[in-house]
């Protein structure tokens, strides 16, 4: 079987600025990978890369063995819900129906199938959210939009799935039923690359790590990639590692909003003590 | 009853009312999604901009069909420009207005070399429903039923483009021909509606009814199909309005769908008055 993702010596970015560079790693098959960089680290730069949308300057990029474009039908993505306009008149169904898009001609696409249909609804109960089907997605709580984006990714039934933090600012009830939710589609068989921040849940939940900043810093299981001379490396000391009693937990900084605020602060705390109550080994 | 009755009895009534139906159909399909993507400047450079591709066809001796097609070439070609020029790092406002401005004075400027320069200047500015000759409702039936029968083939793309472009490019959708072709349906419906109503005017056809329509329905299609009722609604008591009072017919459509919109607006469940209501009510 093809590795999920092969990546060679990858250099790419946007408009002459050089966001990748270098960049080696192979992802077996079956896996659960957590993606975990600070701002500008290249982390959706790799994911645009490896759904086709950016053109590698340099190097190799095969996905499910073959080219990003090829397989674009057996991937599913997950964007940042800040990434989508929520003001926009849609349904949730009508959201949803867009992870189905294939290229077809004539009228008949403008009615959905039944086939189309029932599995829709299908990937709507599979996140909890299938009693809101006909409602406006912009109306929708932030945690329920983004069980429609995953739905919207999901609907598929993609082998490698590709989430950009697809948990930020969920509630930590939200957070652990979206985690549980992909391993699950992990243990199914399915490849699964999660962009995250949060180092406790990458801790917690992944087979592998890949910490990324501009070039991969470290590859691994997070037994042995999680280490305080790593997050300091990679997040160039932006990361406060405390200590108490036996274990140790990190404090990351956030993506999308500026340190220092006290509500992110305590978010990052309770990420932290996910961490701290999952680590029998005093490790980071 | 006569009052309702009498201005159907004139054949030039009658052709108006025929045009205005066309128009409002295709200017309400696209007026959607002119109205949610927030394409109403592009809307109004396109029908400026056609005066471009008229005037030449006019000064070339061109008869009405003409100057039609002329004025799609010009709205057409500006919307793909338009694409193009925002592609290039340009801000898209800064695109719009660039060529909104040179492309308008230069159909000015040449519509100022013809004899009747001010006559055939206000006819392009504020058009004139009740003398538009046959081939013209032609022209506007071919060019409505173009922009309804593609939209109605390409909406998944249109949808999902407008939607999140993004995920649409990576799920294979052609996202920048997609959106240069919306751009260039705003265009054809902008030169079906501008016989009727003028260069100045074409604005509202596209976003009045399909704003109205927005008010109270939350799903594209039904924007869609509310918005060409609305449309011909505005068409219908504009026509009234102008016939019994004897006002200019162009004008009088426009007015009333803005009249339509601001009743929506006020009345709807989430309008206006209720919002206020509720506010005092607390």
């Amino acid at each position: 079987m093809a590795p999920a993702i092969e990546v060679k010596n990858l250099t790419t970015g946007y408009r002459g600025h050089t966001a990748l560079q270098d960049v080696s790693f192979s992802m077996p098959p079956g896996k659960f990978l957590g993606l975990l960089g600070p701002n500008g680290s290249g982390k959706s730069t790799l994911i645009k890369t490896l759904i086709g949308l950016l053109d590698p300057w340099e190097g190799e990029v095969s996905v499910l063995g073959e080219t990003p474009r090829a397989v674009r039908r057996r991937v599913g993505y997950m964007p940042q819900a800040e990434d989508i306009d929520w003001t926009f008149p849609a349904t949730v169904q009508e959201v949803v129906a867009m992870g189905l898009y294939r290229r077809t001609f004539g009228f008949s696409r403008f009615r959905r199938g039944r086939d189309e249909q029932d599995r829709i609804m299908a990937a709507l109960e599979r996140l909890s959210v299938d009693h809101l089907a006909d409602r406006q997605a912009g109306e929708l709580s932030g945690g329920q939009q983004r069980r429609v984006l995953c739905a919207r990714a999901l609907v598929k039934e993609p082998d490698l799935f590709l989430l950009d933090e697809p948990t930020a600012g969920l509630d930590a009830r939200s957070e652990e039923e979206m985690l549980d939710l992909l391993s699950e589609i992990a243990a199914d068989g399915a490849s699964i690359v999660l962009c995250t921040h949060d180092i406790g849940c990458a801790y917690e939940r992944c087979d592998l790590t890949l910490f990324l900043n501009r070039n991969v810093m470290t590859y691994g299981p997070p037994a042995v990639t999680i280490t305080e001379e790593m997050l300091n490396r990679t997040f160039e000391g932006h990361v406060l590692v405390m200590g108490s009693g036996g274990s140790r937990f990190a404090l990351a900084p956030h993506d999308h909003h500026e340190h220092g605020d006290s509500h992110e602060d305590h978010e990052h705390a309770q990420h932290s003590h996910a961490l701290h109550g999952h680590d029998e080994h005093g490790r980071v | 009853m006569e009052w309702f009755s009498d201005p159907w009895q004139h054949e030039f009534m009658q052709r108006a009312l025929l045009a205005g139906a066309l128009v409002a159909l295709a200017s309400s399909v696209v007026g959607a999604f002119v109205v949610i993507k927030g394409l109403a400047f592009l809307t109004d450079a396109v029908a400026h901009t056609s005066l471009a591709g008229a005037a030449i066809a006019f000064l070339a001796g061109g008869g009405s069909v003409a100057i039609s097609l002329g004025a799609a070439a010009a709205a057409g070609l500006t919307a793909v420009g338009v694409s193009i020029l925002t592609r290039a790092r340009l801000r898209e406002d800064t695109a719009i207005g660039l060529l909104f401005a040179a492309l308008f004075a230069f159909g000015i400027l040449l519509i100022s070399r013809a004899r009747n320069y001010t006559l055939e200047l206000s006819s392009f500015l504020v058009g004139n429903i009740l003398t538009v000759p046959t081939e013209d409702i032609i022209v506007m039936g071919a060019l409505s039923a173009v922009v309804v029968v593609i939209m109605l083939m390409f909406y998944r793309e249109m949808l999902f483009v407008a939607y999140d472009p993004t995920m649409a490019a990576a799920a294979g959708v052609p996202v920048a021909l997609v959106q240069t072709g919306l751009m260039v349906l705003v265009a054809l419906a902008a030169v079906a509606a501008f016989r009727l109503v003028g260069v100045v005017l074409v604005m509202a056809m596209l976003v009045a009814p399909a704003a109205t329509a927005a008010l109270i329905l939350r799903r594209v299609p039904l924007i869609m199909l509310a918005g060409a009722f609305f449309g011909v609604l505005s068409v219908v008591v504009g026509l009234y309005v102008s016939y019994h009072a004897d006002v200019a017919a162009g004008p009088s459509v426009v007015v009333t769908s803005v009249i339509l919109f601001l009743l929506v607006f006020v009345l709807s469940p989430r309008g206006l008055a209720p919002t206020i209501g509720r506010v005092f009510a607390r």
